[in-house]
């Protein structure tokens, strides 16, 4: 067993995927943004005394020792603020993507591998999901959501965002049905289940992994949006920060701290995560190596 | 022949997607909430009159009657225009409200999707050919492209309205009643001035997402057998980066309706930043002021608008490939 994984561990260090990857600069960049938004989201809430709501006491105070980000206009500490809608907006990212990566790969496998009816009322699915955006059936439904936290909020996002996956997965799927392989494996007389568990899921497995970096990313953007629109799961997570601080004249009356951290926060995980996925394609696919 | 049955085939499409968003946007509200109850709520907090006035809502909205028929009448109301009443703007009808949002919708949009699209691939495919402009160029096109729109609006709000006052700080959204009621130069300039940070908005980040999708596809193609194929043979670099934009350029006619449906969404957040008076503002004042059927009638709008937009790219797209037009896929 130990022997087993010691090879293992040898093929992964000598593979030239991993090479490539070592010496790829965007996915160090990127990754290294990624992790530190993550590690600030963990460990600041202990770096501060102020919780969210805790009223400080000086209202629209700059930036400082005793408040990084400065106060907004109800005196709450924008870095307190900050760091706990760091961890909201994202974990209802990641419950999003993990939902929205399972129902697309799901359905995906089975559109692909099955064809026929079941393909084209999938693949119906999905062009209507392409051809309204989902965002809007989402706003529609949150409007009337009795309880929005964190759980309802990721998975209303993760359930109508799927498509992107199961449309990559469906074409990827559907271009192994008809190679010798899976023939042969239904020949010998396999059920559909233990095709797509032991012959097809194996070659997506390293996609799907992608895919959900992709969805994390898309589903960020979205959730950050909702939350600027009025929908998130608490009042202090990314996007309600920046909307609240819209609606209270931040930006009009200058108070620039209020709404800068968040913002450049957002842009960089959203863009770092997008890279990610960039030197990920790039590492994995030789033809957009450029070297 | 194949031209027809894909243009058959997309229209059938696009029945049931506008279907499915009617029926979306009937049976949600019907599932999840009460907007009588919203409507109650707003008259004022538990008078005795409440259950009368519930029971006045329920007939005059028609809510009494069977699903079906509601169903029906809903449809009905649609194809006569009637989208209800507004409850924020105290009982405007709403399809007149929607409908004035849509003309400045289209007024902003259009031309944002036009300007970026060009821009975008053109840029996209220069990155692509030049690695040196590549260099500088990537990094901001890849932020531009990931960046939500209201985080964009709301930076360039900040700096170019209240930190340089290039652009008025309060614009008011009924600078437009003004242009259409007295047609004048400072009319026209003070609408202007209210168009233009949206536009930029709209335009910057879907130029960004234009950008660098082109400049993966043209590093496809370029590294791709025929290109290298056409370098073996002589063939200058600029003809070679002609054909491989002609290859490149299809699924960026594709992506337009998809990129239409996320510049959309985007800009409900963009309009109420700038106070600009599209379907975005009104959906987001719905929003926050509780109105249940301007909500409805906005999102409603504002899904056919992205559908009718859809199946136009996809036409248009049957027409420039010529693989659609001779029947070889579709």
């Amino acid at each position: 067993m130990s022997s087993k994984l010691e090879s293992w561990l040898t093929d992964i260090r000598t593979s030239t995927t991993i090479r490539l990857l070592k010496k790829n600069a965007k996915f160090w960049a990127s990754f290294s943004i990624v992790a530190s938004i993550i590690v600030l989201g963990i460990i600041g809430p202990y770096l501060t005394p102020y919780g969210p709501r805790t009223p400080t006491g000086t209202l629209m105070s700059p930036p400082s020792m005793r408040h990084p980000f400065g106060t907004d206009y109800f005196g709450y500490d924008v870095f307190a603020e900050t760091v706990y809608g760091i961890r909201v907006s994202l974990s209802v990212g990641v419950i999003a993507a993990l939902i929205a990566t399972i129902i697309g790969v799901v359905l995906g496998m089975i559109a692909g591998l099955k064809g026929g009816l079941t393909d084209a009322t999938i693949d119906t699915v999905i062009n209507i999901l392409l051809a309204i955006p989902p965002i809007l059936i989402m706003i529609l439904i949150a409007v009337y959501m009795g309880k929005r936290g964190i759980i309802e909020m990721g998975i209303l996002v993760g359930s109508l965002s799927w498509h992107w996956t199961a449309r990559a997965i469906r074409s990827q799927v559907a271009s192994m049905k008809v190679s010798e392989y899976v023939s042969l494996s239904f020949l010998s007389g396999n059920s559909f289940i233990k095709v797509l568990f032991k012959d097809i899921l194996p070659n997506i497995a390293s996609y799907s992994l992608l895919a959900f970096v992709i969805q994390l990313s898309n589903a960020i953007m979205t959730i950050v949006t909702l939350e600027f629109l009025g929908f998130g799961a608490t009042e202090w997570s990314l996007g309600a920060i920046v909307q609240l601080a819209v609606l209270w004249g931040g930006i009009t009356l200058g108070i620039w701290w209020w709404f800068t951290f968040p913002g450049i926060i957002i842009i960089a995980l959203i863009t770092s995560l997008y890279i990610l996925v960039v030197s990920l394609e790039e590492v994995f696919n030789p033809r957009l190596r450029r070297e | 022949m194949g031209l027809a049955r894909y243009i058959l085939r997309r229209v059938i499409l696009y029945v049931i997607v506008f279907f499915v968003a009617l029926s979306i946007a009937w049976l949600i509200p019907r599932l999840l909430g009460n907007p009588i109850a919203i409507i109650i709520a707003r008259l004022g907090p538990g008078q005795a009159g409440a259950a009368i006035s519930a029971s006045y809502f329920m007939q005059a909205f028609g809510l009494n009657k069977p699903l079906y028929l509601q169903y029906l009448l809903f449809i009905q109301g649609l194809l006569h225009g009637d989208l209800g009443i507004s409850v924020w703007l105290l009982g405007k009808p709403v399809s007149s409200i929607v409908f004035k949002a849509l003309i400045f919708d289209l007024i902003l949009m259009a031309p944002a999707i036009i300007v970026s699209w060009f821009i975008g691939n053109y840029l996209g495919a220069l990155a692509a050919r030049y690695r040196s402009l590549d260099r500088i160029l990537l990094p901001i096109l890849y932020i531009l492209a990931t960046t939500p729109y209201f985080v964009l609006a709301m930076f360039l709000q900040w700096v170019l309205s209240v930190q340089y006052k290039i652009f008025p700080t309060v614009v008011y959204s009924t600078v437009f009643d003004q242009l259409l009621s007295n047609p004048s130069w400072d009319t026209f300039t003070a609408f202007l001035s209210t168009w233009f940070l949206p536009f930029l908005s709209l335009v910057l980040i879907s130029m960004g997402g234009w950008a660098s999708g082109m400049r993966s596809l043209m590093i496809y193609e370029l590294e791709s057998n025929y290109s290298r194929f056409m370098e073996m043979l002589g063939l200058s670099k600029r003809k070679i980066s002609a054909y491989a934009f002609r290859y490149a350029i299809n699924p960026q006619i594709t992506g337009l309706g998809i990129q239409l449906g996320t510049m959309v969404a985007g800009a409900i957040a963009v309009e109420y930043i700038f106070n600009y008076p599209g379907l975005g503002y009104f959906l987001f004042n719905a929003i926050i002021n509780n109105d249940p059927f301007l909500l409805q009638g906005a999102i409603l709008v504002v899904i056919l608008m992205v559908i009718v937009a859809n199946f136009i790219v996809d036409m248009l797209y049957a027409i420039l490939d010529p693989r659609i037009r001779v029947g070889v896929v579709g």
